[in-house]
């Protein structure tokens, strides 16, 4: 009777091991300073485009979303609450819709409103620049213009660290 | 017409063991499929997912009415199995 | 023909068990990408009729979230199931008025990239008690473009018999069947609008896989009739499935998908199945229409006779209408209203559906031993159609 089990038993153990094995990206990585490529993306709802070497002295996030995108949607509100709470001591916000069909954001944000800037990345230029590998992508700028932090997916409880390293970099000059 | 009683002799292991080693070369592509992606980018990146996350594209949008129709077909028919399916959608985290 | 006292039948909702795994596979989950299901909860009514059988009853189905990590499934079913089959008609069995009840519970745990699923499973008629349990893992890996999983389940199944007007249970009357499922599936994201998925799975049965009420009937010596006699299967049975299906998204949005699976036993039979389905949202997906057809072909089992020609022809003897050589081909319509698109209340969105199928049923090798006055071997040859309706409604929280 075990040998029935033997194959599939075998199977979850071979299994069990890749997965252990396995290297998911990991959900936040520090970055060694370097300098943030530098870009010019329309902003939505404004006339003039948004360029991130023109933000210098501000601590930059930058976050990559979806409205298809079921942890983007999540996290939208706490990004609100974040970018007004800190926007007066020198945060910036920039979310960066990677959707082709600019209505798809349009139909978000009319039901999830949001005080700040909305990029549009419609070619997916940006996107490939800085390596975008997982939904929602969050980039953390310094004063500087060096990425410092990287965040992969997002799940509750990350906006802790989210905090954290903003006001780490809000502390530097 | 004499009772001689004709004998099928129901086939065994055979099958069963054509099973086995199928299985182990399943499992044994798999893990070398996962130990060469590193190699080998993704071509459908993270956030052109857009088509594959619309709902209209999930394998099963009522669990408790395919359940149903799975178990009418079972019932009725002699096959079983393979209706198993996932993957797909949004690909987030 | 020979009349015993009128012998029950079971409910069609026999060989429940591996349509158990079935359902508990869609219940536990399907394998998704790195996020947990969403929560919602189902309330259905189903019904089926056909081939001298009605069926009805409720369902729900639930799943609740905890932490983003743990996703919990619940699920409930009743079937009524009123009438008599062909197979009753034909022995003299009373007609059935019967209730089948079943109970779904499964958890899956995300952590990372790996889903791991444990569920359990029962399913309770008067003379049938099924249960079985299952574990399973699977990986998102490879950018998340593929999916891997793997599945083992184990089932234990108890029959017993019931006769008489009362249905009572005959002590004397006992009998297992143990079962042992596992399967392997591939999920793979083939381009921006393609998916495609492949499936293997092996069943191994061994214990009573008969029928406690089912008789073979074989040519008397002259030939104008028929006497009837016990079942006798075999005591295993491996089968074996593989399927391939592919979802394709289509430029207007609608998607389409097609499917094909073969199954062979060690009972001989070989089966194709081919899928077709199209999914179409209406009016800013206020309203989704999905229809399918499905086309499902059988050889018969090497046990299986209609008619044999004698009295203890064969070892095992069987004249399991779903053992034989038939076809079914069938069409679903589907349409499902979201009339609850924004957040209201505590529910994020909610819908009602409905779906109907039409199902036909054709045997090759199976007759309507149910005429009179014909001789046997000579009747026509069994069909029936069977319709499938639910309705549900929906809410996601």
């Amino acid at each position: 009777m075990l040998k029935r089990f033997l194959a599939p038993a075998l199977a979850a153990v071979a299994l069990g091991a890749l997965t252990l094995g396995a290297h998911a990206p990991a959900a936040a990585s520090t970055i060694a300073p370097r300098p943030a490529p530098d870009f010019t993306l329309p902003q939505r709802g404004a006339p003039a485009p948004v360029q991130l070497s023109k933000l210098r002295g501000q601590v930059v996030m930058i976050n990559f979303w979806a409205s298809w995108c079921g942890p983007c949607r999540q996290e939208f509100p706490i990004l609100d609450e974040m970018y007004k709470k800190y926007r007066p001591m020198g945060f910036n916000l920039l979310a960066v819709n990677v959707e082709p069909d600019p209505k798809d954001a349009d139909r978000f944000l009319a039901k999830t409103p949001a005080t700040f800037p909305i990029l549009l990345d419609a070619k997916n230029e940006l996107s490939k620049l800085y390596n975008v590998n997982a939904m929602p992508t969050t980039v953390l700028v310094d004063r500087k213009g060096n990425l410092r932090w990287v965040h992969r997916g997002y799940k509750p409880g990350d906006e802790n660290e989210y905090l954290n390293q903003v006001r780490a970099l809000l502390r530097e000059k | 017409m004499n009772g001689t009683t004709e004998r099928i002799v129901a086939r065994r292991a055979g099958l069963r063991a054509a099973g086995r080693p199928l299985a182990v070369g399943v499992l044994l592509a798999t893990t070398l499929l996962t130990s060469a992606c590193g190699r080998i980018e993704p071509w459908v990146k993270p956030y052109e997912r857009e088509r594959l996350a619309d709902p209209i594209m999930a394998w099963d949008r009522a669990a408790i009415s395919s359940s149903y129709l799975g178990h009418v077909r079972e019932n009725r028919e002699g096959a079983k199995g393979g209706t198993g399916a996932g993957g797909g959608g949004c690909g987030c985290n | 023909m020979s009349r015993a006292a009128p012998r029950k039948f079971p409910a069609p909702a026999k060989a429940v068990a591996p349509a158990l795994a079935a359902g508990l596979a869609l219940l536990g989950g399907a394998a998704h990408g790195a996020v947990l299901p969403e929560e919602r909860a189902d309330a259905m009514y189903k019904t089926y009729d056909g081939g001298g059988l009605l069926v009805k009853g409720p369902a729900v189905l639930v799943r609740k979230n905890f932490a983003d990590k743990v996703s919990v499934s619940a699920g409930y079913s009743v079937d009524q199931v009123s009438g008599a089959s062909i197979d009753m008609v034909v022995l003299g069995a009373s007609e059935l008025r019967e209730e089948r009840k079943q109970k779904d519970l499964s958890v899956d745990y995300l952590r990372g990239k790996v889903t791991y699923t444990v569920g359990v499973s029962n399913s309770l008629e008067n003379d049938y008690d099924a249960n079985s349990a299952y574990v399973s893992i699977s990986q998102d890996m490879f950018g998340d473009l593929t999916t891997v999983s793997l599945s083992a389940s184990r089932g234990w199944d108890k029959i017993t018999r019931v006769q008489g007007r009362e249905r009572t249970r005959d002590p004397n009357f006992e009998r297992r069947l143990d079962r042992d499922t596992w399967s392997v599936g591939l999920s793979q994201v083939l381009t921006k609008h393609l998916v495609a998925n492949l499936d293997y799975e092996a069943i191994t049965e061994q214990g009573y896989l008969q029928n406690p009420y089912r008789a073979i009937r074989f040519l008397s010596p002259d030939g104008q009739s028929f006497s009837t006699a016990p079942e006798v299967y075999p005591e295993t049975r491996t089968s074996n499935a593989a399927a391939v299906r592919l979802k394709y998204y289509l430029p207007w949005r609608a998607a389409v998908t097609g499917g094909y699976r073969y199954f062979f036993d060690t009972w001989d039979i070989r089966a194709h199945t081919g899928e077709f389905g199209y999914t179409q949202p209406f009016f800013n997906d206020a309203l989704t229409a999905d229809l399918q057809l499905r086309y499902y072909a059988q050889s018969a089992a090497n046990f299986y006779s209609d008619l044999f020609p004698r009295e203890n022809f064969q070892n095992f003897v069987g004249r399991d209408k779903e053992l034989a050589a038939m076809n079914t081909q069938s069409v679903g319509l589907e349409l499902t209203w979201d009339f609850l698109k924004s957040q209201r209340w505590f529910l994020k969105k909610a819908s009602a559906s409905v779906r109907y199928d039409y199902i036909m049923y054709s045997y090759d090798d199976f007759r309507d031993a149910s005429l009179r006055g014909v001789t046997p071997g000579t009747e026509p040859l069994y069909e029936y159609d069977a319709s499938v309706g639910q309705v549900w409604f929906s809410v996601w929280f």
